[in-house]
């Protein structure tokens, strides 16, 4: 009798077994809409509940930061804002961290741009930043707007920016502004920060880097991040920031904790369920598998 | 090596006459025979490819560089080109769908809305922002450009980031369906990724932030092991994949230079 229970109880655990493998192989075909959802979920959750981890700044991006501060006094530095509305989520805290390390510095700096609405995203982040730091337009920052023409624009511009961009942004001549009448080409730019997520660096390393020698540091979107390591290990690139962690490193740097760090806490919470779901998925195809191994035997 | 022409009169005499001698060569290209149209490209093809790396191979200051300004504002002149050609081109496809009424006629009625509302406000705001409004007290934003403030970062930033940020749940399907470690070289691909996916995320490197920062378990700290991944094997694939790129790119410039490359000199014929 006792021997007749135990079997049912063993044969009654090897189906809860059997019931739990057959639900986890099913991990391995979840329906997509479930996936969005998760993600969803995922993200916005940091909105909700307040989660704070450390951010420890790697080696691109303190050089990044140390090309900065290594800025010779009297020069400016171009900001190449290569980016637009699309990538404006990984960009746009990358030049909002640069741009408040050099208000701080109090470095002058010139915006250009070979996407359309780049200068145009940088300048509202200059106008916003420059009320805290008193920075000036005209003073302190200009913005030459969009240039098109790709690598021959470029060099003509480290040429003579005066013959290449006559006018700012805004239509006021170069000769009307105070800044710029110390700026007349590459010789007068100290350190040349592109930000961008198309392969642009390519022209301003035949240009800036090439024939005038002016250092350059580029912040990136993750996806285009391990393009550009190499540019960085051959000293052709002075700093490197990529993606939005890369912003948030910076802003540890400077000991903020702004867009960059803000918008890491649904990242962070995005990778972590993509990597559950994989998990998942391959715990469910394991399970299958070994499964198919077994009736086979 | 031009000088820009100061008298307003003859600058619009010289704009016009451009136009008109540019309609009357493209007329002339037009009624030519196709087989004049094909060594007329393949000239100014070479030619044009011919410029930059003669003047550049030539030590400096040559006879070629006195052009180089007036070559580098046709390039920029071409290049504005494109920017029409865009607009040409989208106009005419939505066009179609407008007049032929198909089921794609919202999209295009949407497009004609945005493409028209945008620029003409872009343009009141760069050209003449006090129209119909007059002047704006000190620290007041003018009503053109808060019109255009609110269309460029109320409507079109958050636009296209949001269409931008479709692509995060797109990444984590295909993710979550192809990375199936079925042989040792995916189990080491999938290695590689979670540990730059979790390098790449503050969570990550809380992780084994209790490791040393210095001596040699400092490697095993998921940032520093991420670094070491790009860097020291990322970063030197990337290069051959480069130098292979580029080399590749070089064959196909020359290919298109000595219209070798007959797609756009004669079409698929």
């Amino acid at each position: 009798m006792k021997g007749h229970s135990q079997r049912e109880a063993d044969e009654r655990g090897e189906r809860e077994l059997e019931q739990f493998a057959n639900g986890l192989a099913k991990f391995q075909n979840i329906d997509r809409r479930i996936i969005y959802l998760c993600v969803s979920i995922a993200i916005a959750l940091p909105f909700v509940v307040t989660i704070r981890l450390p951010v420890i700044p790697t080696l691109p991006t303190q050089k990044f930061y140390d090309a900065v501060e290594k800025v010779p006094k009297g020069k400016v530095v171009l900001i190449a804002a290569d980016f637009d509305t699309g990538t404006e989520g990984e960009n746009g805290p990358q030049v909002q961290a640069v741009l408040e390390h050099l208000m701080r510095r109090k470095i002058p700096f010139v915006i250009i741009g070979l996407a359309i609405q780049g200068p145009q995203l940088v300048q509202g982040y200059a106008e916003r930043l420059a009320k805290k730091y008193g920075y000036r337009y005209g003073h302190d920052y200009v913005n030459l707007g969009y240039i098109t023409g790709g690598q021959p624009a470029l060099e003509r511009f480290c040429r003579s920016i005066w013959q290449m961009i006559p006018r700012d942004a805004k239509g006021t001549p170069l000769s009307e502004i105070p800044l710029m009448r110390k700026v007349r080409s590459a010789s007068d730019i100290g350190l040349v920060a592109e930000f961008t997520g198309a392969g642009l660096l390519g022209y301003y390393i035949q240009t800036f880097w090439g024939q005038f020698k002016v250092p350059l540091a580029q912040g990136c979107t993750g996806i285009i991040g391990p393009e550009q390591f190499p540019y960085l290990a051959t000293g052709q690139l002075s700093g490197l920031m990529v993606g939005l962690k890369g912003a948030a490193e910076y802003e540890a740097l400077l000991k903020l904790e702004k867009e960059g760090y803000r918008r890491m806490m649904p990242q962070s919470m995005g990778h972590i369920t993509a990597l559950l779901l994989i998990l998942l998925g391959n715990l469910g195809m394991w399970l299958t598998y070994r499964r198919r191994q077994f009736r086979r035997l | 090596m031009f000088e820009p022409v100061r008298d307003f009169w003859l600058n619009l005499g010289l704009i016009f006459g451009a136009i008109f001698i540019s309609i009357f060569v493209l007329a002339a290209l037009h009624a030519s025979p196709p087989q004049f149209k094909r060594l007329l490209t393949i000239f100014v093809v070479f030619f044009a490819g011919l410029y930059f790396p003669v003047e550049f191979y030539i030590p400096r200051h040559n006879f070629l560089t006195p052009f180089r300004d007036s070559v580098s504002n046709l390039v920029q002149v071409l290049a504005a080109f494109t920017f029409g050609l865009g607009v040409v081109n989208l106009v005419l496809i939505h066009g179609k769908q407008v007049l032929r009424r198909t089921a794609n006629l919202p999209f295009s009625l949407a497009f004609f809305a945005g493409f028209l509302l945008m620029t003409v406000v872009g343009f009141i705001q760069r050209y003449s922002p006090k129209l119909w409004v007059g002047d704006v007290g000190a620290g007041q934003i003018g009503f053109w450009d808060g019109m255009h403030k609110l269309l460029f970062e109320g409507m079109l930033l958050p636009l296209t980031s949001t269409v931008f940020s479709l692509l995060a749940f797109f990444i984590v399907s295909a993710a979550y369906r192809a990375f199936r470690i079925r042989t040792l070289e995916a189990g080491l691909l999938m290695t590689a990724a979670v540990i730059v996916m979790l390098a790449n995320v503050p969570v990550g490197t809380w992780l084994t932030s209790w490791l040393p920062a210095e001596g040699w378990l400092k490697w095993f700290r998921l940032e520093n092991a991420a670094i070491w991944l790009t860097t020291q094997i990322n970063a030197p694939t990337q290069r051959a994949i480069l130098f292979g790129l580029w080399v590749g790119a070089l064959g196909a410039a020359l290919r298109i230079w000595l219209s070798l490359e007959r797609t756009f000199t004669a079409g698929s014929r």
